[in-house]
């Protein structure tokens, strides 16, 4: 850490020089597919625990896994149709320090709430119970898995799984029923210029790193004194590690069509992504052992460097300021 | 805003750590008074010093003090519950922690002593945070945020909220006027698109609030750094647009339009404001001119002394 706050210190002095980010490119070849993949994954799951809602039923396990792949790959596109009505949120409802999520499932289960048996109801509830994070939770941790009450399970994963296809699904259609059109071309109200929409893409792929950085890494890590295993996303299910995976090769991808595929910024990606993909440790147990622990933040501080890389070189292209205040957000 | 503290102290922890430790960085102005500048050497995101830390509660970054100097009132969270709270503290006596109450929202940030010397404004910003997850925002969904008034025992006398149009705005900043208006600026959580209003004013017991014209705020990246008041004018800043903006506190009227890179700190001087940005420097913004350089990085917090 006191390294990458170093170099925080030495500011790059001329800024990489990007062509005209191509918008439409990349609402076309990332973000659309992106979000019908998810659509789709979504869809298909809803069917699978329609079909059978049993933890054990593996073609339901299969679903739920592609289905949060396809979520990864758009998590860092939190804009837009995804933030209105709080769907992102709702699909998505991690960190959660105070575990709402196990107390309002238990909470729906126990009230055999009716809400869990009419889709409208449902999209009220709490969005601690919502999403593939809920999902999780029912498929793969015995609390909620091993049920003496199969009903009132199944009732709420058809409920949970239902309410993903129809947030993934009105996603989309807000991307194809306007907002993507908007953001490609803009000089409208949504977009006045071309550098909103840019300024708005930069700071979607801003955001994604930062999560991958402090949430999914930083969580489990803690400190040397008091790593925090249990704190990794989506452990009960093995899915840690292929989740800075994904969200990596998404933001890769987003990383190169907006800073027109700067080498340096292509080669630290690969770099990072390479790293995490022989790391071995799917649920980041070993943060708790000195060796395996630095491998974690080393990959921590490569994705660190990727940031500080756009934010001092790429955003100034764009003409996104890389002030000291300008990233503080205090 | 007055020559002493009585207005309020607006300075992050680590100012405050470093007022024990060792001299805070004074810049004299023109008219007679100092300007108490705060900085990050290398402790950014670590902010918190162990004396204003009470458990199970995070300190937010902004004090009060009472008229007399002899209470600081400090914005922080209950982690277990989510809910603001107001730290009372002794400042007579080692700033010994002596009551809390509630701050009337989630979040709070700023706070303020408006200049009847017995009522607080306090910026509750809506944002749930956890020190387990940082800074990462958890009931954006749900946020809502409120300017709350509350007197020096923890009556609350009046609770302003945003529409619902308005509820990801996150009031962030207050400065107060001679005459108790409560300027807010706010930092929206949604989209960068939907061109929010970033700045409001409301007088305690004088109905709703009024919020200034979302146009005046094109290019601010929907993000408000800092805001100051003086005489019957409003100034507020935006690192990320690197704008700074003068507005009529009567009429909300945008009079002054400057771009400054990386500006943040502001405070009222003697003709105008004084501004300050992340590469050290110090601004006159009747001017516009350069007054002062340092080699530290200045923050957002910036007070007349």
């Amino acid at each position: 850490m006191r390294l990458f706050l170093f170099a925080l210190c030495v500011l790059a002095e001329t800024p990489a020089l990007a062509d005209d980010v191509d918008l439409k490119a990349i609402v076309a070849d990332h973000v659309v597919p992106r979000y019908q993949s998810l659509a789709a994954e979504a869809a298909y799951l809803r069917v699978a625990a329609a079909r059978d809602c049993a933890p054990d039923n593996a073609q339901l396990v299969t679903a739920y896994h592609d289905a949060f792949d396809a979520w990864v790959r758009v998590s860092h596109l939190r804009f837009g149709p995804s933030e209105q009505n709080g769907r992102a949120f709702a699909l998505a409802f991690w960190p959660d320090p105070r575990s709402a999520t196990p107390r309002a499932l238990s909470a729906l289960i126990q009230n055999n709430d009716a809400a869990v048996t009419q889709p409208d109801a449902f999209s009220t509830v709490s969005i601690a119970a919502r999403g593939i994070y809920a999902l999780d939770y029912m498929l793969c941790d015995p609390q909620f898995s091993v049920t003496i009450n199969r009903s009132r399970h199944c009732a709420l994963v058809r409920a949970i799984t239902g309410d993903i296809a129809t947030n993934a699904a009105a996603i989309l259609d807000g991307w194809q029923g306007g907002y993507g059109t908007e953001m490609s071309r803009p000089g409208n109200d949504r977009f006045r210029t071309t550098s909103e929409a840019e300024r708005q893409l930069f700071t979607a792929l801003m955001t994604g790193l930062e999560f991958t950085a402090h949430a999914r890494l930083g969580r489990p890590l803690g400190t040397f004194d008091r790593p925090r295993p249990s704190r990794a996303e989506a452990w009960r299910s093995g899915r840690s590690l292929r989740h800075v995976i994904l969200s990596l090769q998404a933001t890769a991808h987003l990383a190169n069509l907006i800073s027109g595929s700067d080498p340096q910024l292509t080669a630290a990606l690969a770099t990072a992504i390479a790293r995490a993909e022989v790391l071995n440790d799917p649920i980041f147990a070993g943060v708790s052992d000195p060796q395996t622990r630095l491998r974690i933040e080393v990959l921590q501080q490569n994705v660190n460097a990727i940031r500080l890389h756009l934010t001092q070189r790429v955003g100034p292209s764009l003409g996104i300021a890389a002030g000291f205040n300008a990233l503080d957000g205090d | 805003m007055g020559g002493s503290h009585s207005n309020g102290l607006c300075q992050p922890v680590a100012t405050l750590r470093q007022l024990t430790r060792r001299e805070p960085r004074l810049s004299p102005l023109r008219d007679g008074r100092v300007l108490l500048q705060s900085f990050w050497i290398a402790e950014r995101g670590r902010r918190s010093p162990s004396s204003l830390h009470h458990k199970d509660r995070i300190f937010f970054g902004h004090g009060a003090f009472s008229a007399d100097g002899a209470q600081l009132f400090t914005t922080k969270n209950d982690i277990e519950t989510g809910h603001g709270i107001v730290g009372v503290w002794d400042a007579r006596n080692g700033y010994k922690r002596v009551g809390a109450f509630a701050s009337g929202g989630i979040g709070p940030h700023d706070i303020k002593l408006l200049p009847d010397a017995e009522v607080l404004a306090i910026a509750n910003g809506g944002i749930e945070t956890h020190p387990e997850t940082g800074r990462t925002k958890l009931n954006i969904p749900t946020m809502r945020p409120n300017l709350t008034y509350a007197t020096l025992d923890g009556q609350i006398m009046e609770r302003i909220a945003l529409s619902h149009d308005h509820h990801k705005n996150s009031i962030h900043h207050l400065a107060v006027t001679r005459d108790a208006t409560a300027a807010f600026v706010m930092q929206w959580q949604g989209d960068l698109s939907d061109h929010a209003p970033l700045l409001g004013t409301h007088r305690l017991g004088q109905g709703g609030p009024a919020l200034a014209k979302a146009e005046a705020f094109k290019g601010m990246q929907a993000y408000v750094g800092s805001v100051a008041a003086h005489r019957r004018s409003i100034a507020i800043t935006s690192p990320r647009g690197g704008i700074f903006l003068e507005i009529d506190a009567r009429d909300l009227a945008l009079t002054h339009r400057m771009h400054m890179r990386d500006v943040c700190g502001v405070a009222p001087e003697r003709d105008g404001f004084v501004c300050t940005d992340g590469t050290g420097r110090v601004f006159g913004t009747s001017t516009g001119a350069v007054t002062a350089s340092h080699q530290i990085r200045w923050d957002n917090h910036l007070i007349t002394l």
